[in-house]
């Protein structure tokens, strides 16, 4: 399966690193956040989790402005995911972040949903299964519904009529 | 005091209304006779199937598409009161003409049993039109209008109409019968497109029809004819030569629907929008020009057709992006096979490799296609077969992003009357069954013999599987496998007479 990350990095404070890994034991990348990153991915059918980590990054790495905001925040924003060349649009919003924090986290949430901003150390993990255009077709069941209309297509009169079919003489 | 009803009626997909009563509406208007039209079909899909057990409306249902299908008593007494319902209530507005568009062969029985009881109970001039004059044996065109004769026979028509309505209505109006097109094998005198009328659609509920959009789906026509010449296709032979409204013509016409009855949807029910590139951008512009000038946002309208693939050299990418803003959703594309040499058979004029730019095209501009698909060509060797599997395997990913929103594959390729593989079947080694002439299924190709009929039905099954898995939306198919069975069984039927 064809993978292809798309992410918007601020570098201005150094490189943020990043890890890419499969079903946690598949390590696709390790390394400096590039703004593309390109994989293909032999993995069984069935359903697998994307986890991107970004680690490395200290309590120096943010420039706050007098006011105590945030000025420069060292992280990294995922823009994009193609799967097998398919633009995940609505699906990407169903990636859950799960922060690390760098100071004692009482009322911080456990998991961020929807997020794409990794500004914390922390894994994104989004699960997904192959193949995975069977996956995306079937979660967006896009176009009109047919099944009480003129136009539907029933498996079981398709298979019955192709029972029929295969024991009738060829005439 | 009405002076005709013009009907509608079953079967044919409840979506919108249709466009022949409207035009023929149009044209009483004009030589001011006070006309009405009524929708049996719409009724029937709505109240009627509401009404009924779902066991029985689907025998109901299908005993109008399945020839051999019979009604039980129940069913009988439902269909029985459906037709009554309508004749009472034609008979409130006492016409003295009946109008019936019989849109297709799915629309004969319905169209022979009704009037086999308005005859009985009702006294008025009856005249039939439309595709559905001919058997479906026939195919879509036939150089008799079997179906017509036949109810003339059986006395519950007066007259029919083969061919247009504007050269032949108002010859009826002013009582001339004797007009090429009024009770003739032959068909009517073409009409010149450009003067075609703005059809009216006052007697219609146009939102009650179900097609999910919130202000209605019209039916509109920018073109009569093709401008291809596919050897299994009879559009040319029907419609004459390609005649086209100009892009304005054509915008301001759905501006005036969009002004008068406040639909935004529209759907093209000729055989292609882009036959004329010139007109097709003429049109797209005026639209999008429209919208500028009134403050409204690019796709204000919708519109949905049947197109051709064109060359790159022929629809670049400019005139994709200018269809997008102007409103196109789906395109419905005759793609037909995923082999260039079957395709090249067929003169469809393209290549896959036009089709990848095609379909590259319509996902980048987010529009929507539907595929319409012949398995069983003469000349398709297994390795075509398996090329037409291999395109939908590829193209998945355009199901994925929404592009392709389904799959039509039709009941496998027939010959049909008026069609070049019929008065040509030489050009391909095409020879008939049993020495007769090819036609509809009864046929094979001297060069490709292992392409029996049952292999022909086994593929189409193989291609809905292989759709099925890959996830394809997939059209139709109940009905059309029902129909290849009853088909096939009649086939069998005729073989067993002949060999006792």
């Amino acid at each position: 399966m064809k993978i292809q990350l798309n992410f918007a990095v601020e570098q201005k404070l150094g490189d943020p690193l990043i890890k890419v890994t499969i079903d946690d034991y598949m390590l696709l990348y390790d390394g400096v956040a590039q703004d593309s990153l390109e994989f293909d991915v032999p993995l069984d059918d069935g359903n697998h989790e994307l986890k991107i980590t970004h680690h490395g990054k200290t309590v120096h790495d943010h420039v706050l402005n007098s006011d105590g905001s945030i000025a420069m925040d060292k992280h990294v924003e995922i823009v994009g995911i193609h799967l097998d060349d398919t633009l995940l649009t609505g699906e990407l919003w169903l990636g859950k972040f799960f922060p690390v924090y760098m100071h004692k986290a009482d009322n911080e949430p456990y998991s961020i949903c929807p997020n794409l901003y990794l500004g914390h150390n922390g894994t994104w993990v989004l699960e997904f299964a192959t193949p995975a255009l069977k996956w995306l077709i079937d979660l967006r069941r896009q176009g009109p519904q047919l099944s009480n209309t003129i136009f539907k297509t029933n498996h079981q009169v398709l298979q019955e009529i192709k029972n029929i079919f295969e024991n009738l003489p060829d005439v | 005091m009405i002076h005709a009803i013009i009907l509608t009626v079953p079967r044919k997909a409840a979506v919108r209304p249709a466009a022949a009563p409207a035009i023929i509406k149009q044209i009483f208007n004009k030589h001011r006779v006070k006309s009405k039209c009524l929708d049996i079909n719409l009724d029937y899909f709505t109240r009627f199937q509401q009404q009924c057990d779902p066991v029985l409306w689907n025998e109901i249902d299908e005993y109008l598409f399945i020839k051999n299908k019979q009604l039980g008593a129940s069913a009988q007494i439902l269909f029985d009161q459906l037709i009554q319902h309508w004749i009472d209530l034609i008979s409130t507005y006492q016409p003295k003409q009946l109008l019936i568009s019989v849109f297709s062969w799915q629309a004969q029985r319905f169209t022979e049993k009704f009037l086999e009881k308005f005859r009985s109970q009702y006294t008025c001039e009856v005249i039939i039109g439309g595709q559905g004059l001919i058997r479906e044996e026939n195919g879509s065109f036939a150089d008799r209008p079997t179906f017509a004769h036949y109810l003339k026979q059986l006395g519950l028509i007066d007259h029919w109409i083969r061919g247009e309505a504007e050269t032949t209505i108002p010859a009826i109006i002013q009582g001339n019968y004797n007009v090429a097109g009024i009770d003739t094998d032959f068909f009517a005198e073409r009409s010149n497109i450009a003067d075609q009328p703005v059809m009216d659609f006052g007697d219609f509920d146009i939102r009650s029809y179900k097609n999910g959009s919130k202000h209605g789906v019209l039916p509109i026509e920018s073109s009569r004819g093709c401008v291809r010449k596919c050897v299994f296709c009879d559009i040319p032979t029907i419609h004459g030569g390609f005649r086209v409204k100009s892009g304005s013509q054509l915008a301001n016409e759905m501006i005036h629907y969009y002004e008068q009855y406040g639909v935004r949807d529209f759907f093209f029910h000729d055989a292609l929008c882009n036959g004329s590139m010139k007109d097709f951008r003429q049109f797209n512009r005026t639209l999008i020009d429209y919208y500028e000038s009134h403050n409204l946002p690019n796709r204000h309208f919708v519109y949905s057709s049947h197109a051709i693939v064109r060359r790159p050299n022929a629809m670049r990418p400019v005139d994709f992006e200018h269809m997008a803003r102007a409103g196109a959703e789906t395109m419905v594309l005759g793609i037909e096979s995923g082999s260039d040499r079957v395709l090249a058979d067929m003169r469809k004029d393209f290549t896959m490799a036009d089709l990848d730019y095609n379909m590259a095209q319509y996902s980048k501009n987010k529009m929507q296609v539907y595929f319409l698909m012949i398995t069983g060509f003469p000349t398709e060797t297994e390795a075509d077969h398996q090329a037409s599997l291999n395109l939908l395997t590829k193209y998945q990913r355009f199901v994925a992003d929404g592009t392709i929103i389904g799959v039509n594959l039709g009941t496998t390729l027939t010959i049909e009357q008026g069609t070049p593989m019929f008065d040509q079947p030489n050009t391909l080694n095409i020879i008939g069954i049993n020495n007769q002439r090819p036609q509809g299924a009864d046929w094979m190709c001297k060069d490709n013999p292992e392409l029996t009929y049952k292999k022909r039905i086994m593929r189409r099954i193989q291609i809905q599987e292989h759709c099925e898995q890959l996830g394809y939306t997939f059209w139709k198919g109940d009905d059309q496998l029902k129909t290849l069975m009853d088909k096939y069984q009649e086939r069998l039927a005729r073989i067993q007479e002949l060999v006792h």
